[in-house]
Parts: C-alpha cells; sequence; structure tokens
C-alpha cells in the first residue's frame, strides 16, 4: 500500500497497512485491476496529440503507430496472396511511386514477434498489437478485412482502404468492397491509388458478373496519368470476353500505342486466360479479328481461343 | 536527392524528424541481418508515403482548411507564395499530381531551367510542359480552375473599358 506515486496521507498509509497486515482483512480480497482504477498507479497513457509531449516524443508514438498498422497491412496482404491468382495478380502491382513489396513471411513473423513483446503505454496499440499476436501464432486464421480495419483504425490511408476493398471482396462482401473502393475515388487519391482502385473496381465488378461495368472501370483506369499497361490490358481482354466489337476497337488501338510486347503482364495475362472459357459472342468476335492484329493482341486472342 | 527525383512538396524538416522516428522504431525490432543499405532507403520511402498520406488524410477531414501546425508548411507559403491558409490544401493538390507535372513545375520555375532544356531533359513537348506548368500552379492555388496564364489580366482589361486599347 505504500506506493511511492501515491499521494495519501502517511497516517492514512499507516492505517491501510495495519489494516491489510489482517489475514482476514477485506482490503486484500479486492481485486487489483478496479483498485488501479481509483488509485494513481497507472501509466500515463499517451498518443499522438498530447500536448504534453515534445515535438519528438510526439514523432516516436506517431511512429509507432505507424509500424504496428504497417504490420497489420503487410499481414493482410501476405493473407489475401495465399490464393496463386490473386497473388499474380497483386504482383502486377508495382507502380511508380508506390512501394508496394510484400514482405517474405518469415521477416514478417520475425518483426511482428518482437512487436508484440512488450506492453503498449499508447491505449490505441492493445487492440492492434493482440490482432497481431493472433496472427503471429497462427492459432487462428484473422479475415484479411479485420486486419485491414484495424490497420486503418490506427493509421488511415487510402492504400489500405483499396486492400480492405480487395479482402472484403475475397470475402464474399462485394457491396462494402465497392463502396470503399469508391469512397477512394470520391477524395482526390494520387494517380497510383486511383488506378489502382478504379482496377479493383473492374475486377470487384467482373467477379459479380457485371462485365459492361467492369468494362467501364478498365477504360477509366487506362486514361489515369499512370502506367497504362495492367489498365489497357485488361480493358481489351475483357471487351473481348463480352463480346463487344466497338469497345475491343477502342482497347485494341490504346494497346498498340502503350503496351510493350515484353511486359511481364502480357504473358501472366496470357497464362490466366487460357484457364477462362470463352462465351458464344467472344468466340464470334475473336474469328472476326484474328488476321489484323499487333503481336500483344494477337497473344491475348490466342490465349483466349486457346 | 529522393524528394527532388519525386519533385514533391514536404517540408525537410519534417521528412528528417520523422525519419529519425521511424527507423529508431523500425531499429529495435528489426534483426541484425535486416541493416543492408536498402534498408534505410526504404525507412525513408515509407516515411514520405506516410507524410503524404498523412496530409491527404486530414485535407479528408476538413478539406480547405489551414493545418493545426504551421510550422511544416510555412515554405509552401514563402517558397511558392501559396496564401498561408491554403498552404496544406496546395500541398495535397501538388502531391498528388501526375509526377510529370511536378517535375515541370520544379525545372521550369524552382531550377530555371530554359523552356529547351526542360523540354529536352523530361522528354515531354512544349505543349504538354505548358499544360503540366499551368497544372502545377492552379494545385498551388496561383490559377482557378480552367484558368490559363494571362487570361485573368486579359478579362480585366476588356471590362474595363479605360484601359482597353483603341484598334
Amino acid at each position: 500500500m505504500s506506493d511511492p506515486k501515491s499521494t495519501l496521507d502517511p497516517e492514512v498509509l499507516a492505517l491501510l497497512d495495519e489494516i491489510a497486515a489482517d489475514p482476514d482483512s477485506t482490503l486484500l480480497r479486492v481485486p487489483r485491476e478496479p483498485l488501479k482504477r481509483f488509485l494513481p498507479l497507472r501509466e500515463p497513457p499517451v498518443s499522438p496529440r498530447e500536448p504534453l509531449l515534445t515535438r519528438a516524443e510526439r514523432h516516436l508514438v506517431q511512429a509507432h503507430r505507424e509500424y504496428v498498422a504497417r504490420l497489420l497491412f503487410d499481414a493482410c496482404r501476405l493473407s489475401l496472396t495465399r490464393d496463386p491468382i490473386e497473388k499474380t495478380r497483386i504482383h502486377r502491382w508495382v507502380t511508380k511511386d508506390q512501394r508496394l513489396e510484400i514482405p517474405v513471411k518469415d521477416k514478417w513473423h520475425s518483426w511482428a514477434n518482437q512487436a508484440v513483446k512488450n506492453p503498449p503505454s499508447d491505449p490505441d496499440l492493445s487492440f492492434p498489437l493482440r490482432l497481431l499476436q493472433r496472427c503471429a501464432s497462427g492459432e487462428t486464421s484473422t479475415p484479411a478485412s479485420e486486419l485491414a480495419s484495424a490497420s486503418l483504425r490506427l493509421v488511415p490511408c487510402d492504400a489500405t482502404r483499396i486492400w480492405l476493398g480487395v479482402a472484403l471482396h475475397r470475402e464474399g462482401q462485394s457491396r462494402s468492397a465497392m463502396h470503399t473502393l469508391q469512397d477512394v475515388l470520391a477524395h482526390r487519391p494520387s494517380p497510383a491509388n486511383e488506378l489502382w482502385a478504379r482496377m479493383d473496381c473492374g475486377f470487384v465488378s467482373f467477379g459479380c458478373a457485371r462485365y459492361e461495368q467492369a468494362v467501364d472501370w478498365y477504360r477509366s483506369a487506362a486514361s489515369v496519368q499512370e502506367d497504362p499497361a495492367i489498365p489497357v490490358l485488361s480493358w481489351f481482354s475483357s471487351a473481348l470476353q463480352l463480346g463487344n466489337r466497338e469497345e475491343a476497337s477502342k482497347a485494341r488501338a490504346r494497346l498498340d500505342e502503350v503496351v510493350d510486347p515484353r511486359h511481364p503482364t502480357v504473358n501472366e495475362l496470357t497464362v490466366s486466360l487460357r484457364t477462362v472459357a470463352p462465351s458464344i459472342r467472344c468466340k464470334k468476335l475473336l474469328s472476326g479479328v484474328r488476321g489484323k492484329l499487333s503481336p500483344v493482341a494477337r497473344s491475348i486472342v490466342d490465349a483466349l481461343l486457346h | 536527392m529522393r524528394l527532388r527525383d519525386q519533385a514533391l512538396l514536404i517540408d525537410f524538416d519534417r521528412l528528417v524528424e520523422r525519419t529519425l522516428a521511424g527507423v529508431a522504431i523500425a531499429a529495435a525490432h528489426a534483426s541484425a541481418d535486416d541493416f543492408i543499405p536498402e534498408w534505410l532507403l526504404r525507412q525513408v520511402d515509407l516515411v514520405t508515403q506516410r507524410i503524404l498520406a498523412e496530409d491527404g488524410e486530414e485535407e479528408r477531414l476538413a478539406p480547405g482548411a489551414p493545418p493545426d501546425d504551421l510550422k511544416y508548411y510555412r515554405f509552401v507559403h514563402e517558397a511558392y507564395a501559396t496564401e498561408i491558409g491554403l498552404v496544406r490544401t496546395a500541398t495535397v493538390n501538388f502531391n498528388v499530381l501526375p509526377v510529370a507535372a511536378r517535375r515541370a513545375f520544379f525545372r521550369l520555375l524552382v531550377d530555371g531551367l530554359p523552356v529547351d532544356d526542360c523540354v529536352r531533359q523530361l522528354g515531354t513537348t512544349r505543349e504538354r510542359l505548358r499544360e503540366d506548368t499551368l497544372e502545377a500552379l492552379r494545385a498551388l492555388g496561383h490559377l482557378k480552375p480552367g484558368e490559363t496564364v494571362g487570361s485573368r489580366k486579359r478579362k480585366k482589361r476588356e471590362s474595363d473599358p479605360e484601359k482597353r486599347k483603341p484598334r
């Protein structure tokens, strides 16, 4: 009871010590956790906006939050890339100004285990660190959307919102996924995030069998001022699959203009298209265009006809 | 170097302070084999991305409002003459421009390179360079949307009969 932080009068403390010394005393049976709430035993919580912190301390608190948020973000991406199709799709996204490398699983485990070792002084980190611990231990599989949401609550940013959209779609919540992705587009994102969000809107629409909408999304992604190769390839291949001659013709013109035949996505896309069964409309369209194509367009058409 | 290459508007002190904190936290959790030269560069890139995202989020919460702490935005007012109340909005608008537009602004108006040198260095055309620079000026709050250089003065002149030159 004689805690140095206590401000109680020494006489009162002595009395409490005497009472506590009695084995029949109920004072000893008071659970410690509720007691802490009423006695000044807690360490003061910290937050980046705490006015008593120096600027350097605020940077450290914020950097710690960002570190944990990043680990959760990476956990979400590692969880999504367990699916081989998603892995190929995700690895295409190395754009000019976005660092998107996903860490190796073992590395992530080592960082996460280090991060959860010390209890946080920042109360906002309690739940995220528990979640990390759960992931690192591998006891239960945490949904990717839960990981992205926890990261987003800690440090909001468009990149995490986009991954949350992908995760929600993977978990069968396509309406929420579209809402999340469109929210990114509504708030002036960076060109890389805009491209990525539009492509994922196309991906979600395609997954929901809204093919015409998907083509619209891919076309709009191709007009973003970023590397247009991937959206144009998606635009062309989806227009062909839909059997839309006019759209495929516009996409082909752009494809011939901007896509280098050596672009790695060309090969990845043709491999994945070989697993698709083309519709009757698609077959009809493909048979008509085969003779007059550039090498990239021809490789896509051939992949669809396999 | 990396800020210049990406032509981003970020206060240098802010980047250094935040990188020091980021490196301290990441180093505390890293193992010995993580410490390769690229690790440090990666930390700088992550911090840069975080600062851009942080500005974007604050703008999303209070569009057009002045920042709580002007310290890290004052340079935008001092170096680029953006109104003090618009500094964060201008920073966000500028930093989400395509990198070509940001580089055009820096080469032409900050470095003061001749137009032909800019065109050659950036691999662009004179028309594209003009469009990119105007876009950057719009982002910094010096032109209204759709306005081009000189049109404001021309309009003023045309609306003022005394200043209108006789033909």
